[in-house]
């Protein structure tokens, strides 16, 4: 896309933002500000090569992990974010897993970053705190789902890659990432709550 | 497809499964419920003696709507001489007082009093109510509502019946959208509104009733047992939901305490008269329950692994965890076509969500047509087509609801909220104006100094040209 067309948007962007934070006027504030702030990261991740970065490393700790659990997978240094899992049934050998932007959790630490990134009532600091420990939580959720995947591959063969894949690595980060969801975002704002509750009673 | 769903429409497609099975449990629930109320029944069977009753009015502004209120007291079937009604003013500024003295001459009850307070707020009034009340049951009837005759009559049988049952809420149902000349979008919301009210007082809490799990008593019309609801502590006005966190308080003093939902309690209340005022509700309650949730941190973690009782954080896992992802995936999701997805496949997508909401909604208006009276199944009838409009309308609540989390960060608690649209405007317009009188008198002053004209246009092409990447 022309540069000039990007720095127009995001001086748009901003322009908007500004308008509403000024009048507190806090949910198209919210919205427009957690929804470019993750489009925004997401595509600067994909320009910038944290996606890759995320690619390379998830494959590399979920190879490191897979020793520990007795799953044989090979790193594919020729292609990154490839991980060769040896499958046991079926005698099919070496299988390349290639972990792509869905499975690099890219997207929900871009989500992540955009929910809390313009959260109003919190501190900058706060949410720069909170965003550093969602996005290190998110990204071992992501290690674990490719684990799980990576496991189901090697010892229940390729029959049982869509189901542990689309279904069960999927519905496993999505309960790990609703966690860290609540302990991040929903937990510290009933204490927020609280603390707003007590200080208008006593005014 | 499938796949697609999966991968991308994970946060779309959860809640929803979260939805639908939210729907599925409940429906089970009621199906269950009325095959034990109709085995127990608790509203059947004559009643030896006739309790005292006392109903409680909390009243700000209502001139408009008490009339009607005190005339549905009149009608009811429960013997009047046994019904006391005290309407409590807090800090009214109409013609309230005029309207309760013209009915004050002409009432059959048993009592009519006026109580004034001098502090506004609604617990304010409430808890000066209870003070005066005489009845061995205490009931709140909110200013705008009106009674079905045989509601007072349903409820003290539904307690003298279980003596288990401590409060009880009232089946709260949308009148008729009898104004006239509104637009065809506010008459089919409103439609939208009866289904939503119907559906969540004849499915919702009629589960919940079998569970145990009743969140709030409607402050529209709840029944107390008196004994009980002295040993509560006081309404307050820490929250916006004084209904809530008496709730919360009940739940708390008697942990094996009854709490239902009577669906032969039946109380009207009025559409909602705009967009606005529909916002500025839903504000309220979404910011009333996380306040309460708040204010009982040790009632949290309460009946999270049973599939009884009041579970909080199950409440707000489904209404606040899972909000903040759908609105960014809301938008990112037609957004996935810029990372390589055919827009047709997202496309196709949406268009396959919005189909499964639609089969869940016309699913809860088929069960409240069967579960609903007589009345209720003529208007379902006229308006059947309204399950292809109810996700637009429960996605349009969801974003009111959104606005109600997040005034609750950083703004003190208030009644009414002004919507977004129409404080963009407000403040928009302002802007523009204040900027076409700067835009003027720049443009006088620079006319008047032309060599100061040329340098503010020359810069003015230097940035946008540097802005644009050219040189």
């Amino acid at each position: 896309m022309d540069r000039g067309v990007i720095f127009g948007a995001l001086v748009v962007w901003v322009i908007i933002l500004l308008f509403f934070r000024s009048h507190r006027n806090w949910l198209p504030y919210y919205v427009l500000g957690s929804v470019g702030l993750a489009f925004a990261l997401i595509g600067v991740g994909r320009l910038f090569f944290l996606e890759q970065f995320l690619q390379v490393s998830t494959a590399s700790i979920v190879h490191l992990l897979s020793a520990v659990t007795g799953v044989e997978t090979r790193l594919f240094p020729a292609v990154p974010g490839a991980l060769m899992v040896l499958v046991i049934p079926q005698n099919l050998g070496w299988t390349v897993l290639n972990i792509g932007l869905e499975s690099s959790g890219l997207l929900e630490i871009g989500v992540l970053t955009g929910m809390v990134g313009f959260y109003p009532g919190w501190t900058l600091k706060r949410r720069i705190l909170t965003i550093c420990v969602g996005v290190f939580a998110t990204y071992v959720a992501n290690v674990v789902r490719v684990s799980f995947i990576v496991a189901s591959l090697h010892w229940g063969g390729k029959d049982l890659l869509f189901i542990s894949h689309t279904i069960g690595g999927r519905l496993i980060f999505f309960v790990l990432v609703v966690l860290i969801f609540w302990f991040v975002l929903s937990l510290p704002t009933l204490r927020t709550v609280h603390k707003n509750v007590q200080s208008w009673e006593s005014k | 497809m499938i796949a697609f769903f999966f991968f991308w429409g994970i946060w779309l497609l959860v809640p929803m499964l979260v939805d639908g099975t939210g729907v599925l449990t409940q429906l089970v629930g009621v199906w269950t419920s009325e095959w034990k109320n109709r085995r127990k029944g608790m509203t059947r069977g004559d009643l030896k003696t006739f309790p005292r009753v006392s109903l409680i009015i909390p009243v700000h502004n209502g001139g408009r709507s008490l009339g009607k209120t005190i005339k549905s007291l009149c009608d009811q079937t429960y013997p009047l001489r046994q019904m006391e009604v005290i309407v409590v003013d807090n800090g009214s500024t109409d013609n309230t007082e005029r309207m309760f003295w013209e009915h004050q001459w002409q009432n059959p009850l048993g009592a009519l009093h006026w109580i004034s307070t001098p502090n506004p707020g609604k617990a304010w009034a409430l808890n000066a109510g209870i003070y005066f009340a005489t009845g061995d049951y205490v009931s709140n009837v909110g200013c705008d509502v009106a009674l079905h005759p045989d509601a007072v009559l349903n409820m003290v049988k539904a307690f003298e019946n279980d003596p288990n049952l401590s409060a009880a809420t009232g089946a709260i149902e949308i009148s008729p959208d009898s104004s006239e000349g509104n637009s065809a979008i506010l008459h089919a919301a409103r439609e939208c509104e009866f289904v939503e009210y119907f559906s969540a007082f004849r499915i919702g809490r009629q589960s919940q009733t079998l569970m145990n799990s009743i969140f709030t008593l409607a402050a529209a019309f709840s029944f107390f047992r008196r004994e009980i609801l002295l040993e509560l502590p006081q309404y307050s006005d820490r929250t916006v939901s004084e209904d809530t966190d008496i709730t919360f308080s009940l739940r708390e003093r008697f942990p094996e305490t009854v709490i239902a939902c009577l669906n032969q309690a039946i109380a009207y209340v009025e559409p909602f008269s705009s967009f606005s005022a529909l916002y500025s509700q839903r504000v309220r309650w979404q910011r009333g329950e996380i306040e309460v949730a708040a204010c009982n941190p040790h009632l949290l973690t309460k009946n999270l692994f049973r599939i009884n009782g009041v579970s909080p954080v199950k409440t707000l896992v489904v209404d606040h965890t899972l909000a903040f992802p759908r609105v960014v995936w809301t938008f990112l999701l037609p957004m996935l076509f810029l990372f390589g997805y055919p827009l047709s496949l997202v496309t196709a997508a949406a268009i396959a969500m919005y189909l499964c909401y639609m089969t869940v909604d016309a699913m809860i208006m088929a069960n409240c047509y069967v579960l609903g009276h007589k009345e209720a199944r003529s208007r379902l009838r006229k308006c059947w087509w309204l399950f292809t409009v109810l996700p637009m309308y429960r996605f349009i609540l969801f974003w009111f609801r959104l606005g109600g989390f997040l005034a609750v960060l950083n703004e003190p608690p208030q009644w009414r909220t002004s919507p977004p649209w129409q404080e963009a405007a407000k403040h928009g317009s302002r802007l523009i104006s204040q900027s076409y009188i700067f835009a003027c008198q720049l443009g006088s002053n620079l006319m008047t100094r032309p060599s100061v004209f040329f340098t503010a246009v020359l810069g003015l092409l230097a940035f946008l040209a540097k802005a644009l990447g050219m040189r």
